[in-house]
């Protein structure tokens, strides 16, 4: 062994020795989140089977041995997953303490005298000081791990954890205290008093989050077009990064029991990357570190000014926030915060910097300086200097582009769900292009204008405005959103000729793009036909089974849709449709595969009134026509009243849960309902009874199910076909039809 | 040898080391003495290799101290404030340093502290101030370096330990040619050990220079005259400091020993002796012909 070695691991030793008071704390810390919380649930399971071997008959099918046991399972599960809170809680409580602890020295002139005249470089203390924190609590952490596994394990309860699972958390676990410690590290060596790196643990913790956050809340308060959208860097914090990692979390890890370990590891590549990028930056701070900035605030002087700059920035803008909250309706309060905040922030740093009252107005020229960039970006961002809700990209720039209307929820480009741009399934053609840009254009000389008198309800009922999403997608690859407030009719007037048009029709529905393969064999691909627009199973069915049957009804459906399609903004389907795989295949494992070799993935199909061809060819092919619900299958139905203003201040003003079990008056009820399938299915200019809105009625219909027992179905009445007078009958509130 | 050249150190706009230049010899002893604040400390920590200077160079055997690990290794720094391990002992903290230092010699350490009556085994905690500083000495002394620097060390000591330690560092200057560098702000601390000093004084180095030469031709005498002197009878020669009080009269001259005594016996005095300089009377001297007051600027 080389002296080089022999001294590296006396002064580890001494490292460790010295602060032995880390490793016991990550003992019981390890204990207490993993090894303990196991035998309580493994008490707490033998204590129920205990009590399960006295059950009666009866009790024993309310609950079985393998519930139990499942549920036991699944604690374990969570405490060796990375669901467990209480062992991330100790982990980063650790990171951050050795990592303080190890480099506090620098604070120190007395210590950084004794470790400085040492006949050691700096990159070997650095190398010496990094490895001793991490010894200290990585070791004990995985023999606590690997106890409880083995607990667990003796116990019989690890039937949800797999090796790869397992192997994959505690990885995760090391990567993200690496991580924490690392930034912990950095914190330290870049102050010179450990009160100050605390105090910049926490911004670097929270700094960039919050700053996202504020800067996202201006665009919104400031900007009339701003999309709020998901912002990658809420998560530019390794705790909030750790915490929000769990065991299913998509996206950020898969350290279920079915772990994916391509997916699983994946997702620790940023983490590591951060890690190994702030190693080297404490490494080389570290080095460059002047030893006489101990007991200062900053270690490095050119850091001073981007925080000062930072923290007056964003207090100030805190502090305008606050009195615009305190004082609605007055801009000026605003601003006097803005200013007063980068005052007072000021002074508290140049106060820190020096440890002294007296240097508050040390800079007083850059505090000038800071109030005048932050009164002059605030007063562009309302005046919109940079021309942000302006901005339409140039057609020749954009690659595909995407439209959400919320009046009716319609969407144009893009899949159901939040209106984000990552949501976006482009509309590519130069056609959609040039009508979504000719939108916008529309639109936005209506940006910041009132559109409505303030108190005009009955205008704003006679003629509803809507939230409208426009998205971009450059050529660039960049995605750029703009959210615009205009008419409900403007928007569908501008929007009906692109969505009725063929080309529009052909190159973007679902349908049109479904294509049996040639040489399928009769019962390859089957069609199933219902003649009720109720869940499946509910109905009266049919299958085709002839491959050029389904071709015949495919194309004639497809020629309706495109004939047909402003009829369908009118009407409720009538009839549904489903792709079927042979008789021996498993239904869901085809439709998961369905995309690859029908080129679509569309579950249901609807006919509707006007589709007359379709509805001839069916009646020719399988003898079916549309039927109404049948409403013998019908067990009963449930009246969920949701009263509002009318009965308000009654004491029957609590919602009420009615169930109507009469045959007669079922049938009533149910005459023109409609199902959710006939709901979701519907066009958009059909609209549903809300019984003038006063009060607020849902309606379930539980059919009897085969087998299976009852199915419960969501339903609702066409505006105007509900059955008013029974219904004030049956709920006893005064109903008015809208 | 120790090289400095326009070394300078600045802390947040104060120069605490003001571009000095000096050489400290292999194998002697160089005392650094100064005012409170005068940079001694600053400039002793840039010669262990602790701060970087920020202009100029030090070098020691002309290669640079910062970062030089191997450089470091012939060299100890024992601190003003000591530094020890929460909870160590002199033998832990033997250990430590000997994992660090080559030559380090266990069994000249526990001679040492065998010798100061230390127990290496007892908490340093429970030390008092004067016995931590022996453990620092004894560590420094055990570590055989070649250079050794010392910060105020015989603050602390008392008597009989500082004279011990001064003793100890004579002999391995003679034994082995160490060379301890002494920074202090007592002048009398250093003047039986120092055969090289160097004045700090705001940073600058007012001078460095050998022991030796600068006793060369400079004479202080105390004499008994009982008869008032009509004429100056030492006219001609250059009086350095001159009191008198009563009879006796306290002169410190420059000039050959001959010389002088010829002027002493044309007085005949009831009695008269050569006295040897303090290294203060030395230095005031010294600082005088070069118009600074030394009392104002050490004690």
């Amino acid at each position: 062994m080389t002296s080089k070695n022999l001294s590296y691991k006396t002064l580890v030793r001494r490292n460790l020795s010295s602060r032995l008071w880390a490793v016991v704390l990550t003992l019981l810390g390890s204990l207490s989140a993993l090894l303990l919380p196991v035998f309580v649930f493994n008490q707490d399971f033998q204590r129920r089977m205990e009590e399960y071997t006295h059950l009666t008959e009866a009790g024993r099918t309310a609950v079985t041995k393998e519930q139990i046991l499942r549920e036991a399972q699944e604690n374990i599960f969570q405490i060796l997953s990375m669901d467990n809170p209480f062992i991330k809680i100790v982990i980063v409580f650790m990171a951050i303490l050795c990592g303080v602890a190890v480099f506090r020295y620098l604070h120190d002139r007395q210590q950084v005298d004794f470790y400085h005249a040492l006949p050691m470089n700096r990159g070997r203390l650095f190398v010496l000081n990094y490895i001793s924190g991490i010894l200290l609590v990585l070791p004990v952490f995985l023999i606590v791990f690997g106890l409880t596994v083995v607990a667990v394990m003796s116990m019989k309860l690890g039937g949800l954890l797999t090796a790869g699972g397992l192997i994959q958390t505690f990885l995760a676990h090391i990567v993200f205290f690496l991580l924490n410690y690392t930034l912990a590290v950095v914190c330290t060596v870049v102050t010179g008093n450990t009160i100050i790196t605390i105090l910049l643990g926490v911004w670097a913790q929270l700094g960039i989050p919050l700053f996202a956050i504020m800067i996202d809340a201006w665009k919104m308060s400031c900007l009339q077009t701003y999309v709020e959208h998901a912002n990658g860097w809420y998560f530019m914090s390794p705790i909030i990064k750790y915490f929000a990692t769990s065991a299913e979390t998509q996206g950020m890890s898969l350290f279920g029991a079915s772990f994916d370990s391509v997916s699983g590891m994946r997702a620790l590549i940023a983490p590591t990357i951060w890690t190994i990028v702030l190693l080297a930056l404490a490494y080389v701070l570290f080095v460059r570190r002047k030893s006489e900035r101990a007991g200062t605030a900053i270690a490095f002087a050119p850091l001073k000014a981007p925080i000062r700059w930072y923290m007056c920035l964003f207090m100030g803008s805190a502090c305008a926030w606050l009195f615009k909250t305190l004082f609605i309706g007055s801009d000026n309060w605003e601003w006097f915060g803005l200013l007063l905040g980068i005052v007072l922030f000021h002074a508290v740093v140049e106060i820190i910097y020096d440890f002294d009252f007296k240097a508050m107005f040390h800079h007083w020229k850059q505090m000038i300086v800071i109030c005048i960039v932050a009164v002059a970006a605030l007063a562009g961002l309302r005046m919109d200097v940079f021309g942000y809700n302006r901005y339409i990209p140039k057609e020749t720039d954009i690659a595909a582009v995407g439209l959400w209307n919320m009046a009716d929820r319609s969407r144009y480009g893009f899949n159901w769900g939040e209106p984000k741009t990552r949501d976006i399934v482009p509309l590519t053609d130069p056609e959609s292009i040039h009508l979504v840009t000719q939108i916008a254009e529309r639109l936005v000389p209506q940006v910041g204008q009132a559109l409505f008198p303030v108190d005009s309800e009955t205008e704003q009922e006679n003629n509803p405005y809507t939230d409208v999403y426009i998205h971009y997608e450059l050529k660039n690859g960049k995605r750029v959103s703009r959210k615009y407030v205009t008419g409900e009719k403007l928007i569908r007037d501008l929007l009906d000729p692109l969505m009725q048009s063929e080309g529009y029709i052909k190159s973007y529905m679902a349908l049109q793009q479904a294509q049996i393969p040639e040489n399928t064999a009769d019962g390859d691909i089957r069609l199933q036909v219902t003649a009720q627009m109720v869940p499946m199973g509910l109905g009266t069915n049919y299958v085709i089974e002839k491959t050029t049957d389904i071709e015949r009804v495919l194309d004639a459906l497809k020629e309706e849709q495109i004939r047909n399609v402003a009829k369908h903004n009118q009407e409720i389907p009538v009839m549904q449709m489903r792709f079927l795989g042979s008789a021996e295949e498993d239904q869901t494992a085809f439709e998961e595969e369905m995309y690859s070799f029908l080129m679509t993935d569309l579950r249901e199909m609807s006919v509707y009134p006007s589709d007359t061809q379709t509805l001839a060819l069916l009646k020719q092919l399988v003898g079916l026509e549309p039927q109404p619900l049948d409403v013998t299958r019908v067990e009963w139905i449930e009246i969920q009243q949701f009263p509002t203003k009318l009965v308000a201040d009654s004491d029957d003003a609590m919602e009420k849960l009615i169930t109507i079990r009469d045959p007669e008056t079922i049938a009533a009820l149910t005459q023109d309902i409609c199902s959710d399938n006939q709901i979701y299915s519907a066009g958009k200019d059909v609209t549903w009874e809300n019984f003038d809105r006063q009060d607020y009625l849902e309606f379930r219909l539980y059919y009897r199910d085969g087998n299976r027992g009852t199915s419960g179905v969501s339903a609702r009445y066409p505006k105007g076909k509900a059955p008013i007078e029974l219904l004030r009958q049956i709920t006893g509130l005064p109903l008015r039809a809208e | 040898m120790i090289q400095t050249q326009q070394a300078t150190k600045r802390f947040a706009g104060l120069v605490a080391v003001d571009h000095v230049d000096t050489e400290i010899q292999k194998g002697s002893v160089y005392g650094l003495i100064g005012s409170n604040g005068a940079g001694k400390s600053t400039f002793l920590r840039m010669l262990a290799g602790i701060l970087q200077p920020d202009e100029g160079t030090v070098t020691i055997d002309n290669e640079t101290v910062y970062e030089n690990e191997a450089l470091k290794q012939r060299c100890f720094y024992i601190s003003d404030e000591q530094y020890f391990f929460a909870n160590s002992t002199p033998d832990e903290m033997k250990s430590y340093y000997k994992a660090l230092y080559p030559h380090f010699d266990d069994a000249r350490y526990k001679e040492l502290m065998d010798g100061f009556g230390l127990d290496g085994r007892r908490k340093i905690r429970t030390f008092s101030k004067g016995m931590k500083k022996q453990v620092s000495v004894i560590c420094g002394i055990s570590a055989n370096t070649d250079y050794l620097f010392c910060d105020e060390t015989f603050d602390g000591l008392d008597p009989v330990a500082r004279q011990t330690v001064k003793g100890l560092f004579a002999g391995d200057v003679a034994e082995r040619g160490m060379t301890p560098v002494i920074a202090s702000h007592n002048l009398r601390e250093l003047e039986d050990i120092c055969d090289h000093v160097g004045l700090l004084h705001r940073g600058g180095i007012l001078f460095s220079r050998d022991l030796d030469d600068m006793k060369i031709g400079m004479h202080k005498v105390q004499m008994i005259i009982q008869q008032p002197l009509e004429h100056d009878p030492f006219a001609g020669i250059e009086v350095l400091k001159r009191e008198q009080r009563g009879s006796l009269h306290t002169i410190t001259v420059r000039g050959t020993r001959e010389e002088l005594e010829a002027r002493i016996a044309v007085l005949q005095p009831t009695f008269y002796e050569m006295l040897p300089l303090t290294l203060e009377e030395i230095f005031i001297s010294e600082t005088e012909v070069v118009g600074y007051d030394l009392k104002k600027l050490i004690l």
